[in-house]
């Protein structure tokens, strides 16, 4: 099953926990990453990702900005000795 | 670091730095607007990399580009030098996808450093470039730290400073190959005029 990143913004003093995050997206929380969990990723606009793991992450949201992005893997590459 | 995934999607053509939107440009924002100095490697897709993952620069030209978050405009991007200021082959030309003029600076690499493979082997790649351009930011730092009231002292202030100062072996300016040129430290005590 394919992963992404989704994003939401959150406005309330505390940090979203993942029910928080797939209440925002209306996804079911097993789909979210647990272990990834969710992390900051600007504290400007008060934005935080989770990975998705469900049937939709290929599908277009309503607002683009929830994503779904990609969630590139890394790995060893070049001059490898 | 690279994976063949890194992709716009999983099974869509492009590649993640294809989308504006993408979380991890706004991460590196976020950051710079918070005075962190970014640094990375231009990446060793270059036309004379030998490594068999990189497909020949006539089937794939864009794939051997700075592609990437290296060539996002907050972003110092450091190729590679030998010790004799020739250009590693391997390293990545330019221009970059997400800003034209990238690399940089170039750094040196093919040095014995780490002995991480062996008492005789050299640290390589541009991976290797991207911690010495790391260290003259570090330097640049411990005597002019950031200062968020004052735009001299800016994380792009520190990466114009260094592209003005690169010792092109070349030419003035800019080129796809270099960059600005080689990073000079013997310029640093100019800093203080500027930063």
């Amino acid at each position: 099953m394919d992963d992404a990143i989704m994003t939401i913004r959150w406005a309330a003093d505390r940090p979203p926990t993942l029910d928080d995050a797939a209440r925002e997206l209306s996804v079911p929380l097993d789909d979210l990453d647990r272990e990834f969990g969710v992390q900051l990723i600007s504290r400007r606009n008060r934005k935080y990702a989770v990975v998705y793991r469900g049937e939709a992450a290929r599908e277009p949201r309503a607002n683009p900005e929830e994503g779904p992005f990609a969630n590139p893997r890394i790995g060893v590459f070049g001059l490898v000795e | 670091m690279f994976h063949p995934d890194w992709d716009a999607m999983p099974g869509t053509p492009g590649s993640y730095f294809d989308d504006p939107l993408h979380p991890f440009f706004e991460l590196l924002e976020d950051l710079a607007s918070m005075g962190v100095d970014l640094v990375f490697a231009a990446g060793n897709c270059g036309p004379d990399c030998p490594d068999g993952r990189c497909p020949p620069p006539s089937i794939d030209p864009a794939h051997r580009r700075i592609g990437g978050a290296n060539a996002h405009r907050d972003v110092l991007c450091v190729t590679g030098v030998d010790v004799n200021r020739r250009l590693a082959g391997y390293a990545s030309h330019g221009p970059g996808t997400l800003q034209h003029e990238k690399p940089d600076v170039a750094g040196y690499t093919h040095f014995l450093g780490s002995r991480a493979f062996g008492a005789s082997a050299a640290d390589t790649g541009t991976s290797a470039a991207c911690p010495i351009a790391a260290g003259v930011v570090a330097a640049l730092r411990s005597r002019f730290p950031t200062d968020p009231a004052s735009p001299r002292r800016s994380p792009a202030a520190i990466r114009d400073y260094l592209r003005q100062t690169a010792d092109n072996p070349h030419q003035r300016g800019w080129n796809a190959q270099y960059g600005f040129g080689v990073l000079d430290t013997s310029q640093l005590d100019t800093a203080a005029n500027v930063l």
